[in-house]
């Protein structure tokens, strides 16, 4: 009898941001996420709890990490923020229906 | 009241700031410490950080427009000017953006799908979406966009 045993192991990485989110903070976050990309990785969550301010280059990148998973079999959550004004933006522009919202980082791991 | 004390009368009823800044990102915060100021020294407002965050990232996105389209090739070197118009009867916040760039087709902007997850298109949605008057037109020296909102 031959036994093979394969592990895989599959990485869940969990993006954290705080503060502004915008055109002038976001080279290094894209930069991030395209390496995190292009090394394979496509399960990812969002924590967006302390972020104060989001605007549309924010908001083009959190899509096109979503876009770019998705097209490989993979999937973004999102932890909301806690700032009722970027809540409503996220609300406004229908990000509350087109990513999974989750309450926490852990909970998302979880549901994967 | 004669016609200039009436204008005198208009004057003292505006708080006005007048920016002229480079067009870059890095000072944005500046115009975005005016508006709250602005905003948040009204009274009586219902929701003043919430009014306060709109009309700051309404106008953030419309710099931003300018220094990704208008100035495409060298904005470091363009500036934008910016005026701020608090009037009070009716109460209202009006900012004027004037830039020297190329003009920008506001007609050939669609509307974004949102539920397709769009990557692109959300600047000038979130301006119109946010702000209760949003007007552009093209100058012979360059663009002038005007955004009202009500307080």
């Amino acid at each position: 009898m031959d036994i093979m045993i394969k592990e895989y192991a599959i990485r869940y990485i969990a993006i954290c941001l705080h503060g502004r989110v915008d055109a002038s903070t976001i080279s290094p976050l894209r930069a991030q996420v395209d390496q995190l990309l292009n090394e394979g990785v496509h399960f990812f969550v969002l924590d967006l709890s302390e972020v104060t301010f989001l605007d549309s280059t924010g908001l083009a990148l959190l899509i096109y990490l979503l876009k770019r998973s998705q097209q490989v079999g993979g999937d973004v959550k999102m932890v909301f923020p806690i700032d009722e004004a970027t809540r409503r933006l996220l609300q406004l522009t229908r990000f509350d229906r087109v990513f999974e919202v989750v309450e926490s980082v852990d909970l998302a791991l979880s549901s994967f | 009241m004669t016609t200039n004390q009436q204008s005198q009368a208009a004057i003292a009823l505006t708080d006005t700031i007048r920016l002229e800044l480079p067009a870059t990102y890095k000072y944005l915060n500046i115009l975005g410490n005016c508006l709250s100021s602005m905003v948040e020294s009204v009274d009586g407002l219902g929701e003043p950080k919430i009014t306060s965050y709109n009309v700051q990232l309404a106008v953030h996105e419309a710099c931003t427009n300018i220094i990704q389209h208008a100035y495409t090739h060298n904005p470091e070197n363009e500036r934008i000017s910016i005026s701020l118009a608090l009037y009070q009867n009716p109460r209202r916040l009006q900012i004027d953006l004037l830039d020297s760039g190329q003009p920008f087709d506001i007609t050939s902007v669609k509307e974004p799908d949102l539920l397709a997850g769009q990557i692109h298109g959300y600047g000038l949605f979130l301006i119109k979406n946010l702000m209760d008057e949003v007007d552009y037109t093209r100058l012979p020296e360059g663009n002038h966009w005007r955004l009202v909102k009500n307080l």
